[in-house]
């Protein structure tokens, strides 16, 4: 009788001891810093999607985790291994991030260096373009365009500087199709009094 | 007897206690709170979907309030499951889970729709934007405005090409920041720009009247008269009160108004005739009629605006305007004569004498006919 009191006792701890099992803090802390570390590179902006979706995995894991405090047999086996697929895919969103922040900073690196030869080879043919009368009057306005150009430089620089990406590169493409245009309008004037100047 | 009845006490009692035990326990575990699971998860479902239709960025107070609402849900839930499993109570955190999801539904039906209004209202707003610049551009490009607009004309065009970047991202509200900055830039440039014509054309009951006069005159007299109309840039050519011929012109790059002072590269309004015609080497633009500028009338508001200070005290009045050849650029790039080209230029001088009375306007169309605001 006294066997099978203790061999109950036993199972009763057992159980007990199944039942206590131990919040995963240590994964639920570090699946939280990757993805607090993936929001300060930026990926609400630059990733949104996969941002969302990475705090949506982790908040469903959390309330697995209370789901499982209200159980009697709690088993965070399956919240740990969520947990760290959270952490290491926290890791690949940040990475993303910062390569994609870089993609767009040397896109617009590009594009302010080719704005910068427009500028300059526009600036050429202006000095270059015939000084007649009408001449004169259209490279007048055609200055103007440059110098709006100019400020749209500075504008992505100072965007730049302040980090906002998404708009120093729209400023950027579009300062970069204004030059074109001008440069382009320049070339065909050039063309145009060439062909005059042999006849 | 005795052991049978021994046995029933060893075995049953404990048997019929034990089942008695379980019965309760299981009866206090079937009866315990339960967690709300499905209400929490059914509030995260509600907010990730609002986020998906970015509530966060179009409605974030809103979006904000929903997400601290989830929030406390759990926060609740957490707290509930630190006590004795019989005391915990989930009323709070269903109805936070309930607020939250309530909360979440509107803001998600709310930015669905704004985000479907606002890229409507943003693709007519760019069509709208670009129609207006090409309009200016087609229309009163080569008016004589200030630099400052021609500045914010172009700064406007790359206003709108960032507006249609972003809104080809599909990033609305960076695009509708930038359709507000092109149309602040394009009110600006037509405010101007009417403003400057306005008053332009407040003389127009003058220039009709001149013209009127100058069919009159060529009527009575029999003779050619020229009204040049500086707005439509064209030289009409008047003989027996009819119009015979309609002469494409070009004129100085400060074409709009009357000419004040030498080098302003304005071209002068008045009655004036051919005083010289000029062929040869006497003109280096192919032929040339010279007019009486500056005439009597011109001398008066010269010497009227030299006197009231609004023209400097060493300032010239200027003359040698012309009617002459070497147009067809396709630009206003005289120094305020009258360009026509050549072919032109030939047919003008053989219907002209010294002496042919030329009358030069704003132009003969009221303005509201000529440019749509």
């Amino acid at each position: 009788m006294r066997n099978k009191l203790f061999s109950l006792a036993i199972v009763a701890m057992l159980v007990l001891a199944a039942g206590c099992a131990k919040v995963p803090q240590a994964g639920i802390d570090s699946a939280q810093a990757s993805l607090q570390e993936a929001q300060m590179a930026g990926a609400e902006i630059y990733q949104p999607a996969q941002m969302a979706a990475l705090q949506d995995s982790f908040n469903k894991v959390m309330e697995q985790v209370e789901a499982e405090k209200s159980k009697f047999f709690a088993s965070y086996a399956d919240v740990k291994d969520k947990l760290a697929v959270i952490s290491q895919n926290a890791l690949q969103v940040q990475q993303s991030t910062i390569e994609r922040k870089e993609m767009i900073k040397q896109e617009i690196q590009a594009s302010l260096a080719e704005i910068s030869m427009l500028l300059a080879e526009n600036n050429a043919l202006i000095e270059k373009a015939p000084k007649g009368k009408e001449g004169v009057a259209a490279l007048e306005m055609i200055k103007t365009d440059l110098s709006v150009i100019e400020t749209s430089v500075a504008e992505t620089n100072s965007l730049l500087e302040t980090g906002d990406l998404v708009a120093a590169q729209g400023k950027a493409s579009a300062a970069k199709e204004k030059a074109l245009a001008i440069n382009t309008e320049l070339k065909t004037v050039m063309e145009k009094a060439a062909r005059k100047g042999k006849r | 007897m005795s052991t049978r009845k021994h046995r029933f006490k060893t075995i049953l009692i404990p048997a019929i206690v034990l089942i008695a035990l379980a019965g309760a326990a299981w009866w206090v575990i079937a009866s315990r709170p339960q967690p709300p699971i499905a209400e929490i998860a059914m509030a995260r479902e509600k907010l990730s979907l609002a986020r998906a239709a970015n509530a966060n960025i179009y409605m974030p107070t809103d979006f904000r309030e929903a997400s601290a609402l989830y929030d406390s849900a759990n926060r609740t839930w957490k707290a509930e499951n630190e006590r004795f499993f019989l005391q915990r109570n989930y009323d709070r955190t269903r109805g936070f889970a309930h607020l939250s999801t309530q909360k979440s539904e509107q803001l998600e039906k709310k930015a669905r729709n704004y985000s479907f209004d606002l890229k409507t209202t943003l693709k007519k707003r760019i069509s709208t934007l670009r129609n207006k610049t090409a309009y200016f551009n087609n229309h009163f490009s080569d008016l004589p405005l200030d630099k400052e607009v021609r500045h914010s004309f172009q700064a406007s065009v790359i206003s709108l090409t960032e507006a249609e970047t972003a809104y080809k991202a599909a990033n609305y509200l960076l695009c509708h920041e930038k359709t507000k900055l092109a149309a602040d830039d394009i009110d600006f440039i037509y405010t101007q720009t009417r403003n400057t014509l306005e008053d332009y054309f407040e003389n127009f009951s003058v220039w009709v009247e001149r013209n009127n006069e100058a069919l009159r005159q060529s009527k009575t007299t029999g003779d050619y008269v020229l009204v040049v109309s500086k707005f439509q840039k064209k030289c009409f050519v008047y003989h027996r009160g009819e119009q015979v011929n309609e002469l494409d012109i070009e004129l100085g790059k400060n074409w709009i108004g009357d000419k004040r002072h030498h080098g302003d590269k304005a071209t002068p309004e008045g009655k004036y005739k051919v005083t010289r015609k000029k062929s040869g080497k006497q003109t280096k633009y192919y032929k040339a009629l010279l007019i009486d500028f500056p005439n009597n009338d011109d001398r008066k508001r010269f010497d009227a605006e030299k006197k009231n200070g609004t023209l400097p005290r060493h300032a010239d009045i200027g003359g040698l305007i012309e009617i002459h050849g070497g147009g067809g650029r396709g630009i206003n790039w005289t120094d305020g004569c009258i360009a026509l080209t050549n072919e032109n230029m030939d047919w003008l001088y053989t219907h002209t004498i010294a002496g042919t009375p030329v009358y030069i306007i704003g132009s003969l169309v009221p303005l509201e006919k000529l440019v749509e605001w």
